[in-house]
C-alpha cells in the first residue's frame, strides 16, 4: 500500500516516511471478501454485528522499541552489581573499616590460595580472588562469619535506608567442603548431627526494626547437606525461610505474600554455587546481616559441631538469583545508585514527598571534547575586574594602547539563555585590535591555575574552533577573526581567518586568510546567530613551513576588525556579540565540523560537564513487529520462563516488560541443584529433579501453587513497577536533571541543583494514551475510533466548561449563590448538584436541578443559562444538547421543561418545550419528552430531536441553523450574541407548580458548525473543568480517521494520533519508540476466542484480536530530545502528533 | 508513486475455460487481470467509515459480461466499466445465472448495467490472502449476442464491488477487468472463469 507516516511537533513536521505493509493487509482483504453472506440472515444482535465494517478497519495504533532497550534504560540494573566490598574478606583487615563489615565468632578464617577455585576461575589469579577456609573452631557455639550493613548489625554502608528498600537481595558464594584437616566434626555427637550441614542464612530488617515488631524483616538460609563420611558431596538441600512479621499489612511489603528464592548448583572442583535471596522491605531498608555457619548451627545443644568449608566469590547483589561473579578487592563502597540501578526508589519517608524513583543515565559518559576554560562567560576568569582590569589568568581582552572590555549581556544566545558575551572597544588610537583571547595553558599553569588539557598543536591532530557569533544591533564592528595562535617559536602563526557582515546585513561571510592551509565553517543557527569555525589540521603551518611543531601552545583569539583591512581605530567603540567557544581537538580526518557544543564553566570541566550522560544507539535488535494491542506484554510469541528462544527470555510470566529491568543472568536459566528436596527426616533422598521447567513443576506438585508459592523464583521482583525510567536518547539538563516517574505517579520532575541533594520541582506529565497509564499495557495502544460517529480528527466540540458537575463552576456556592461563571441560575433555583444517579454514559452522577420550594420566588420558570456569549454565524449552526430525566422519587420531577437558544442580541427566544407524556405533577414519575411547541417564527431554522438514551434517559438536541427567517425588528444577525437556557416548567403552565420539582440533567454541550457539515449534536464530550484537557480535547485519545473519496481527499485515508507530551517522555524511560503498528480485528482469532462482536475496547481487558496492517519502523527514536542549553530536555517534551495516510487511489 | 493495489500488490488471475455438453473442457485464456481504480474507491469507503454499514458490501458479489474489449484507451486501472457491458436480455432467459440491474458508480455518475450475481459457494479463500472467484456461464447464457444486426463476440469481463457507498438501492463498483481474445458464446459449452484475486 502506499502509504507514509508524517509526525508532527504542532506545525513543524518531523518525520516523514514511506510505510511497510504486511501480510496481514492481504489476508484482511481476503477475510472481507469471503464472509459469509448467509450471516445477515441471522437475527441476533451478535452475529449481524460480524458484518459491521467497522470490525474490518483499522482499529488500533500501537508503539514499540527496539529491543535492544530492554537492556538499558529503565530496564537497566547497574553494572555495579557485586555490593560488597571485598568479594574475598580473605582477613577481617582487609574490610576498609577494620571488623566493622565482616566479623567472626567462634570461628576462623584464612585464605587458602592453593586450593583450586570453581571451574569458571580457574585462571582468574589468586590476588583477584581465592579461596578461604572458614571453619568453626568450637563446639560449645555455633560459628560464624557474618557481615553486616547498617544498623543495627554493622556499619552505615554509603547508600541510605531508601536506597535498598524494595528489592531482592541474593547473597551467594562458592563454597566446597571439607577444609583439610578441619573436617566435619559433631562433639558431641548427637541426633541433631548427623551430618554437615552448613547454614547461609540472610537476613534483612526494615528501618527501625526492634526485633519486637516494627517493621518487617526478612530472613531466608539455604543449607547444603554434605553426605557421610567424607562429607564432600551435596545429598540434599534444605530451605529455610523465617516468618517474621513479613506480611504487608505489617511489614510493608510491596506484594502481600512472597517467597525466598534459594539453591544450589554443582560449579565444578568440588565447589557448589549457593545462594539464598530475600525481599526487602518497603518500609526501608536499615540492615543486612549475612551469616555462613560451616559447620551448621545447632540450637541443642548449641554449637556441638566443629569443621571448615571453602569458600569463594562471595557475592550480594540485588536481584532474585546469582549473576557472575563480580570480584571486588578495591573496596568500592557501594553507593545508592548501585543498589538501584537506574533509578533510586521511593523515598519511604513520612512526611517527605513521595519520590517514586530518581533517574540516572547508565550509559557511557561522554568526556567534554571542550579544551577552552571559562566558556559559559570569561568575566568567572579569575583575576578580572570588570570595567578596569581585564587581563584575567585565563581569558584577556588586555592590548598594548588600550584595554577592551568582555561582559556578559541581556542578548538571547543561540540556546534560547538569557546572556551572551559582548566584546567592545574604546576608543582606540593605535596598537593592537580589539580582541579576547584564553591564555596558553603553560602559561595558566605557571600562574597556579588549574588546566583544561595541554591546548597545543598536536600532530595528527586536528582542532576545531568554533564560536557562535551575531552582529550586534548598533556599533557592530564589520568585521572579525578567529584565530589559533602558535604563540611562540620557533616562529609564531596568526592562524587567522576573517569574516565580514558584508553589505552592512546580518550575515557573516567569508573575507580572507593568509593562512590558506585552514579551513573554516559558517553554520546559520537562528535569531542571527551564526556558527563560526576555523580548522586547523594537524600542526597546521608545520604541514606548509615548519613554523608550528609539536607541543606549541594554542592561543585562541576573537578579534574585531583584522591586520591589513582598515586602521584599528576604525573599531573604535564597536562591539560584537558572541558566545559558546569550543576548541576540540580530535584524530585527524575524524571530525569535519564541531561537535555540540559542551561549556566549561570553570577553569576545567566539572564532574557534570565531563561526564555527559546521555544515551542514543542505532537500534539492532528490532522486534518482529509493534507490539500487539490485544497483549498485555510487548514481545509476541513464547517468551516462558525458562525458555531461552528469545532475547527477552527470563522474564516471568505477566510481567509487564516494558517496567522490568534487565539483568544479565547469564544463561538465562534460573539453575537448581538436581537433587532435593529439603530432607528434614534424614533420609538421603533424591528426586532427581532436573533444573528448569521440571523443577517447576516439581514443586508446583509437592507444593500446591499459593499466592505466594513462586514469587521468590524465576522472576525479578516487584521493584520492577517501581522502577521508573530514563529517556533513552534524550538528556536530561545537563546532567543534573532527572526525571522522575513511575506507575503509579507520573507527575513530577527531580533537579538536582547541587549535583547531591534531590529538590523538587512541579510539573505535568500529561498523558492521553489511555487512563491507567502510559505504558501499562503493549506500549501505547490507541483506542478505538467509532467509524460512525467519530469521522476527521475532531477536537473536543464542546464550547460549555464544567459539565460534569455544575457545583464545579468556581462562582458557584451551593445553597448560597448560584450564579456561577459558567452557569447561572436564577434565584428560582433551590439547588444545582451532582446526585448519585447513573447518567446516560453509566457514570455514578448526574447534576441535579431543582426549584426553589419558596412560591413567593417563582415569578417565571427556574432558569439555566450560560453567562457565556456566543457569537452567532450564518454560515454556522449551533446546537444546545442536553440529557434529561424525570426524577422518579423525591424530589418529584417536573412535568414540562423547555430549552433555548436566545439570541440575546435581538431578545428573541427558540424556546422549544417538552412534556413528559404520562405523569402528572406530584407523581413519582419517569416520563417520555414530547415536544410541544416552539415559537411559530422559529420553525424554519430551528430543529428538535429527541435520542432514547435508555434507563428514563432522554437527549435532547436543539439545533438552530444560521441566522433564520426572522422577520424585522428580530431580523437575526451575524453576530449576534447567543446564550442558552434550560427551563423547569409545568405542563398546567403555573410557575408555583415547580416549587420544589427537579430535573435531572447529564451532558450539557454546546457546538457549531458549519451549516455544510450537517452536523448537529455530535457525541457528548465532557469538558470538566474551563477548558479541555489533552485528554478531552481528542476524545479519549486514541486514532482517528478522516479522508475519503472526493476531489479533495482523492482516496486517501489518514490515521491521525496525538501523543502527549508525557507519553512521549514516558517511552523513553523505557526505550523510546522505534516502530509503530496499524492493527484491525481478527475477526477469525476473535471469534475463535469466544468473543462475539461488537467488541468494546479496553486496555486492560480487550476482547479483540488483532491483525497487523502496516508497520514502520524508525531509525532514530520517536521521543529524542535533546537538551537546549541550560534546558532540560526533560522538560521540553511536546505533543506530537503521528499522521499515517494510506492511499488507496 | 505505487498506489494501495501496486503497493499491496494485489493481482490476479484470470483463466477461462470452455466446456463442451461432453464434459471436454478447452482453456482459452490464461493471464492475469487489471486491478483497476475501483477497488481503491471501495476500499476508501470502507477504511474511511464513511461508506457501508456491512461489510458484504464491500464483497465482490458479481460480474459482467461485455463484447466491446479492449477499451480504447487500452487495459488501465482506469476503468470504470466495460465497453460493452452486456444488458439484461443478452444474458438470456433461460440461463441459471441471476441478473441483477443496478445503477453502477461510473467516474462519479450512475450508469444503469446488468450484472450476473457470484453464487457465495462460488467464492472461495484458497489462501490467506487469496480468493477465488469461479463464474460459470452457463450453456443458455449470452449466446449469440448480436447489437444492431451484427454479431458481437464476448470479449471483456470484470469483477463488481457489491454496493461500497451503502446506498438503499446497490450501487455496484468495478474492481477487476481484463479483455480476451473473441468468444462466440453457443449453447454448445458453457464458459468458466476462473478468476484469483491475491490480496
Amino acid at each position: 500500500m502506499r502509504g507514509e507516516v508524517e509526525i508532527w511537533d504542532g506545525d513543524k513536521l518531523l518525520h516523514k516516511e514511506s510505510n511497510l505493509l504486511v501480510n496481514g493487509a492481504g489476508e484482511l482483504l481476503a477475510d472481507i471478501m469471503t464472509v459469509s453472506p448467509s450471516l445477515s440472515g441471522i437475527a441476533d444482535h451478535a452475529t449481524s454485528s460480524i458484518l459491521d465494517a467497522s470490525n474490518y478497519t483499522i482499529q488500533a495504533i500501537s508503539f514499540g522499541k527496539d529491543a535492544s532497550a530492554y537492556q538499558y534504560n529503565a530496564h537497566a540494573l547497574n553494572s555495579r552489581r557485586n555490593l560488597l566490598y571485598y568479594s574475598t574478606p580473605s582477613a577481617q583487615g582487609d574490610d576498609p573499616n577494620g571488623q566493622i563489615y565482616w566479623n567472626t565468632t567462634y570461628t576462623e578464617v584464612c585464605s587458602a590460595p592453593e586450593i583450586l577455585p570453581p571451574t569458571q576461575y580457574e585462571n582468574v589469579p589468586s590476588s583477584v580472588a581465592h579461596a578461604l577456609s572458614v571453619t568453626d573452631i568450637s563446639t560449645s557455639g555455633n560459628g560464624g562469619f557474618a557481615f553486616g550493613f547498617g544498623s543495627p548489625l554493622g556499619a552505615f554502608p554509603s547508600w541510605s535506608t531508601s536506597g535498598g528498600q524494595d528489592n531482592w537481595f541474593c547473597y551467594s558464594v562458592y563454597i566446597k567442603s571439607p577444609v583439610l584437616d578441619e573436617p566435619y566434626h559433631p562433639y558431641p555427637y548427637t541426633s541433631t548431627a548427623p551430618r554437615n550441614r552448613p547454614h547461609i542464612k540472610m537476613q534483612l530488617v526494615g528501618e527501625n526494626f526492634d526485633n519486637l515488631g516494627g517493621f518487617a524483616k526478612s530472613r531466608s538460609s539455604t543449607d547444603p547437606y554434605f553426605a557421610s563420611p567424607d562429607f564432600t558431596t551435596l545429598s540434599g538441600v534444605g530451605i529455610g525461610f523465617y516468618t517474621d512479621n513479613r506480611g504487608a499489612a505489617t511489614g510493608g511489603y510491596s506484594i502481600d505474600y512472597w517467597d525466598e528464592g534459594s539453591g544450589i548448583e554443582e560449579a565444578g572442583n568440588g565447589w557448589y554455587k549457593v545462594w539464598t535471596s530475600v525481599l526487602a522491605p518497603v518500609s526501608g531498608l536499615s540492615g543486612i546481616n549475612i551469616t555462613i555457619s560451616p559447620a551448621g548451627w545447632e540450637a541443642s545443644p548449641t554449637g556441638e559441631t566443629s569443621g571448615g568449608i571453602y569458600t569463594y566469590g562471595h557475592q550480594l547483589e540485588l536481584g532474585r538469583w546469582p549473576t557472575s561473579r563480580q570480584f571486588n578487592n578495591q573496596g568500592y563502597e557501594a553507593n545508592n545508585w548501585d543498589l538501584s540501578g537506574s533509578v533510586l526508589n521511593r523515598d519511604h519517608s513520612p512526611g517527605a514527598v513521595t519520590d517514586n524513583g530518581t533517574v540516572r543515565v547508565l550509559n557511557d559518559p561522554i568526556p567534554n571534547p571542550n579544551i577552552l576554560s571559562y566558556t559559559v562567560d570569561p568575566w568567572d576568569s579569575p583575576g578580572i575586574s570588570p570595567g578596569s582590569y581585564t587581563a584575567g589568568e585565563y581569558w584577556s581582552a588586555n592590548s598594548t594602547g588600550y584595554v577592551a572590555s568582555f561582559s556578559s549581556i541581556l542578548e538571547t544566545n543561540p540556546f534560547g539563555g538569557v546572556s551572551s558575551v559582548e566584546l567592545s572597544a574604546p576608543v582606540i588610537t593605535g596598537g593592537n585590535w580589539p580582541h579576547i583571547s584564553l591564555k596558553e595553558a603553560s602559561a595558566i599553569a605557571a600562574a597556579g591555575y588549574p588546566v583544561n588539557q595541554s591546548r597545543t598543536f598536536k600532530k595528527g591532530y586536528d582542532n576545531i574552533y568554533s564560536t557562535y557569533i551575531k552582529k550586534p544591533s548598533s556599533n557592530a564592528t564589520s568585521a572579525f577573526s578567529l584565530a589559533l595562535q602558535d604563540w611562540y617559536n620557533p616562529d609564531p602563526e596568526g592562524n587567522s581567518v576573517v569574516f565580514e557582515f558584508r553589505g552592512g546585513g546580518t550575515v557573516p561571510t567569508f573575507k580572507s586568510t593568509s593562512y590558506g592551509y585552514n579551513s573554516y565553517l559558517i553554520e546559520a543557527v537562528g535569531n542571527d546567530w551564526y556558527r563560526i569555525t576555523l580548522i586547523i589540521y594537524g600542526l597546521g603551518s608545520g604541514g606548509a613551513n615548519g613554523d608550528t611543531v609539536e607541543g606549541d601552545g594554542i592561543v585562541p583569539f576573537i578579534m574585531m576588525g583584522h591586520h591589513g583591512l582598515v586602521d584599528p581605530t576604525g573599531v573604535s567603540l564597536k562591539r560584537l556579540w558572541f558566545y559558546a567557544p569550543q576548541l576540540e581537538q580530535w584524530p585527524t580526518g575524524t571530525k569535519l565540523s564541531p561537535t555540540k557544543y559542551r561549556e566549561v564553566s570553570g577553569g576545567v570541566p566539572t564532574y557534570a560537564e565531563d561526564n555527559l550522560l546521555t544515551s542514543s544507539y542505532v537500534p539492532t535488535n528490532y522486534l518482529s513487529s509493534p507490539p500487539n494491542p490485544e497483549s498485555t506484554r510487548v514481545e509476541d510469541g513464547n517468551t516462558a520462563l525458562f525458555d531461552t528462544s528469545s532475547p527477552l527470555s527470563g522474564f516471568n510470566m505477566g510481567q509487564n516488560l516494558n517496567v522490568i529491568p534487565y539483568r544479565e543472568q547469564g544463561s538465562q536459566l534460573p539453575n537448581f541443584l538436581n537433587l532435593y528436596p529439603n530432607d528434614a527426616a534424614g533420609v538421603y533422598s533424591s528426586f532427581n529433579v532436573k533444573k528448569g521447567q521440571q523443577f517447576l513443576d516439581w514443586r508446583t506438585a509437592v507444593y500446591p501453587p499459593t499466592i505466594y508459592s513462586f514469587s521468590g523464583m524465576g522472576s525479578l521482583g516487584p521493584q520492577a513497577y517501581y522502577l521508573g525510567c530514563y529517556p533513552e536518547g534524550s538528556s536530561t539538563g545537563g546532567s543534573n536533571w532527572a526525571l522522575v516517574s513511575s506507575l503509579d505517579n507520573s507527575a513530577a520532575y527531580l533537579h538536582v541543583a547541587n549535583g547531591t541533594d534531590p529538590n523538587f520541582i512541579s510539573g505535568t506529565y500529561n498523558s492521553i494514551v489511555n487512563e491507567a497509564s502510559s505504558m501499562d499495557v503493549s506500549g501505547f495502544v490507541g483506542k478505538v475510533y467509532d467509524a460512525k460517529n467519530k469521522v476527521g480528527v475532531v477536537s473536543n466540540p464542546n464550547h460549555w466548561q464544567y459539565t460534569n458537575n455544575i457545583s464545579d463552576d468556581p462562582g458557584i456556592t451551593i445553597n448560597t449563590d448560584l450564579a456561577g461563571n459558567f452557569y447561572q441560575l436564577a434565584t428560582r433555583f433551590g439547588s444545582a448538584s451532582s446526585v448519585p444517579e447513573t447518567n446516560p454514559f453509566g457514570g455514578a452522577s448526574s447534576i441535579q436541578l431543582s426549584a426553589t420550594d419558596d412560591l413567593a420566588a417563582l415569578d417565571y420558570w427556574p432558569i439555566m443559562s450560560t453567562p457565556k456569549i456566543f457569537s452567532l454565524s450564518s454560515t454556522h449552526n449551533i446546537t444546545f444538547s442536553v440529557y434529561v430525566k424525570q426524577p422518579t422519587g423525591e424530589p418529584q420531577g417536573v412535568t414540562r421543561f423547555g430549552i433555548n437558544v436566545y439570541n440575546v442580541t435581538k431578545t428573541h427566544s427558540t424556546t422549544a418545550w417538552y412534556d413528559f407524556s404520562g405523569t402528572v405533577h406530584g407523581y413519582p414519575a419517569n416520563g417520555t419528552p414530547v415536544f410541544v411547541s416552539i415559537p411559530a417564527n422559529t420553525a424554519n431554522f430551528v430543529g428538535q430531536k429527541i435520542e432514547d438514551a435508555g434507563n428514563g434517559w432522554w437527549r435532547m438536541v436543539h439545533s438552530v441553523s444560521g441566522i433564520g427567517d426572522v422577520a424585522s425588528p428580530n431580523q437575526w444577525e451575524d453576530g449576534d450574541d447567543i446564550r442558552l437556557y434550560l427551563y423547569l416548567s409545568d405542563s398546567d403552565v403555573v410557575y408555583t407548580n415547580v416549587a420544589g420539582s427537579a430535573l435531572l440533567i447529564s451532558g450539557p454541550q454546546m457546538e457549531q458548525h458549519p451549516i455544510s457539515y450537517n452536523l448537529s449534536a455530535t457525541p457528548y464530550q465532557p469538558v470538566a473543568g474551563a477548558s479541555p484537557t489533552i485528554a478531552e480535547q481528542n476524545g479519549t485519545g486514541g486514532l482517528h480517521v478522516s479522508g475519503g473519496v472526493d476531489a479533495t481527499n482523492s482516496g486517501t485515508v489518514e490515521y491521525s494520533m496525538l501523543i502527549g507530551s508525557g507519553d512521549v517522555g514516558y517511552s523513553n524511560l523505557y526505550g523510546g519508540i522505534y516502530n509503530m503498528g496499524l492493527w484491525t480485528i481478527d475477526m477469525d482469532k476473535t471469534l475463535k476466542a469466544g468473543n462475539t462482536p461488537p467488541y468494546s475496547f479496553g486496555p486492560l481487558n480487550n476482547p479483540r484480536k488483532y491483525k497487523l496492517f502496516s508497520t514502520k519502523h524508525l531509525t532514530k527514536n520517536l521521543g529524542f530530545i535533546e537538551d537546549s542549553g541550560t534546558n532540560a530536555g526533560s522538560l521540553n517534551y511536546t505533543d506530537l502528533t503521528i499522521k499515517w495516510r494510506l492511499h488507496f487511489l | 508513486m505505487k498506489n494501495f493495489t501496486e503497493e499491496l500488490g494485489i493481482n490476479g488471475h484470470l483463466t477461462i475455460i470452455k466446456k463442451f455438453t461432453d464434459g471436454q473442457e478447452e482453456v482459452v485464456f490464461d493471464d492475469h487481470n487489471i486491478i483497476v481504480s475501483g477497488m481503491g474507491v471501495g476500499l476508501t469507503y470502507m477504511f474511511t467509515g464513511s461508506g457501508s454499514n456491512s461489510v458484504l458490501d464491500y464483497q465482490i458479489d458479481r460480474f459482467q459480461i461485455g463484447v466491446s474489449g479492449p477499451p480504447t484507451g487500452g487495459e488501465t486501472s482506469a476503468i470504470y466499466q466495460l465497453s460493452g457491458a452486456a444488458t439484461l436480455a443478452e444474458y438470456g432467459g433461460g440461463s441459471n445465472l441471476f441478473i441483477d440491474v443496478k445503477d453502477q458508480m461510473t467516474n462519479g455518475t450512475l450508469t444503469s448495467n446488468a450484472a450476473a450475481l457470484i453464487p457465495a459457494n462460488k467464492i472461495t479463500k484458497i489462501s490467506d490472502a487469496s480468493v477465488r472467484y469461479t463464474l460459470v456461464v452457463d450453456e443458455e447464457a449470452c449466446n449469440s449476442i448480436s447489437r444492431n444486426s451484427t454479431d458481437m463476440n464476448i470479449n471483456e469481463v470484470g469483477l463488481l464491488m457489491k454496493n461500497p457507498t451503502g446506498n438503499t438501492a446497490d450501487q455496484p463498483l468495478l474492481v477487476a477487468y481484463r479483455t480476451f481474445s473473441n468468444i462466440r458464446k453457443t449453447n454448445d459449452f458453457s464458459l468458466i472463469f476462473r478468476w484469483t484475486l491475491n490480496f
